[in-house]
């Protein structure tokens, strides 16, 4: 996508009026978040976007990203083989494989980024976004927000998790869904567990939609299936707060 | 929990289940029908007993046959009955160690929000309304096995 998107949160949203629920649960889920405009124009950008790289998690503080264009020059099998030695190496009860574009670290490693993908982050960033979620998680005081792109294709998957890193003040996590339309049976469906491992609540991926929670709080994001016709395209990361 | 679905879920059968100790099921009982992402069979006659029990405690009675449906890795759904009770149930006859691992019977509304599952064995999830996803097992999920019917309530004197 050329020139700069059009990137508006929907001005038909209260987020005060959110507050109370989001009080009360640590999580919330806000269909239309942006504008239409905003949301098909960034779908656009991350649909078209061409730098992905596979992430598969080894241990903690160790993830493998490779680039997607080169895993291409592999057979399907070696490929396969690949990532499945990789998982298999993990030490580490979290697991994931899925595709990003780390566009914070990127940008905080001073290399370039694509001008849509610097539009995002700036947008993620801007003070009428972290107001927004200032207002709807009563929370001042916060600093800024990591933001990547992220490509779950069948057989991506996340498993269960907090978010919590000692290193950072990390005070909510949040994912804007932006595949158009998905459906149950693919999977992706973003879970909160609860202590017994069953699903307290679950997001289906829904096209412009923000799902925002307080951090620790024990989610996956399940396998997506070999039925899905699309990839589940999202933008997430975390809000921090001031050290 | 979904617009249109009542969940009266139940967790107290574990012990039971253990108790009863039926023989494993064979898996050449097993049949896939065209279209279905699942393997069905006839249950064995303790657990049809079992499951007459367990929904008696509910004030509840089987409605037509029981069926046994296994998953695998890579299997998801339940069958699509005509209708012809107000409860369905699903007891699960095998566990899973987490929702991550699939198999999770999930109550979604038609905003694609819910609640749901993993497979506890034992355990009845009784419902009305539409159905729930049953979700794809994961590569190297155990199979997950459970028993499926209609249900209605118990008529007065019953």
């Amino acid at each position: 996508m050329d020139g700069p998107l059009p990137l508006a949160l929907s001005p038909a949203h209260r987020p005060e009026a959110y507050a109370p629920v989001f009080r009360a649960h640590g999580r919330l889920h806000i269909p239309g978040i942006l504008t239409p405009d905003a949301a098909q124009g960034l779908f656009e950008t991350i649909q078209a976007a061409q730098d992905w790289t596979r992430s598969i998690h080894l241990r903690e503080g160790e993830d493998v990203d490779i680039s997607v264009a080169e895993l291409e020059q592999l057979s399907s099998e070696e490929r396969a083989d690949l990532e499945r030695s990789l998982a298999e190496s993990s030490t580490d009860s979290l697991q994931y494989i899925f595709d990003t574009i780390r566009i914070s670290s990127e940008i905080r490693a001073g290399r370039p980024v694509a001008g849509p993908m610097q539009a995002v982050h700036d947008f993620i960033n801007s003070p009428a976004l972290l107001d927004f979620v200032a207002r709807l998680t009563g929370v001042d005081g916060l600093a800024f927000a990591d933001v990547m792109a992220t490509r779950y294709l069948p057989g991506h998957f996340l498993t269960a998790h907090g978010d919590e890193n000692p290193q950072e003040r990390r005070l909510f996590a949040y994912v804007l869904n932006l595949t158009p339309a998905w459906r149950a049976d693919w999977g992706g469906v973003l879970m909160f567990l609860d202590d017994d491992g069953h699903v307290a609540e679950g997001y289906v991926p829904a096209f412009n939609a923000l799902n925002i929670f307080s951090v620790p709080q024990t989610h996956a994001v399940s396998m997506v299936t070999r039925l899905a016709r699309t990839p589940r395209l999202s933008i997430t990361g975390w809000i921090h707060g001031d050290v | 929990m979904g617009v249109g679905v009542q969940n009266i879920a139940v967790r107290r059968r574990r012990a039971d289940v253990e108790h009863m100790a039926p023989p494993p099921v064979p898996s050449d009982v097993f049949t896939r029908d065209p279209g279905h992402a699942f393997d069905t069979a006839k249950p064995p006659a303790p657990w049809v007993r079992f499951a007459i029990e367990a929904l008696r405690a509910e004030q509840l009675e089987p409605v037509g046959e029981l069926t046994l449906i296994r998953h695998r890795a890579g299997d998801h759904g339940l069958p699509a009955w005509p209708r012809e009770a107000e409860f369905r149930f699903a007891i699960d006859l095998t566990d899973a160690r987490s929702s991550v691992g699939g198999g999770v019977l999930l109550f979604l509304d038609e905003t694609g929000r819910g609640s749901g599952w993993r497979a506890e064995s034992g355990a009845m999830t009784i419902w009305s309304g539409a159905d729930p996803e049953l979700t794809e097992l994961v590569p190297g999920a155990p199979d997950r096995l459970t028993l499926i019917g209609q249900a209605r309530a118990l008529s007065p004197g019953g």
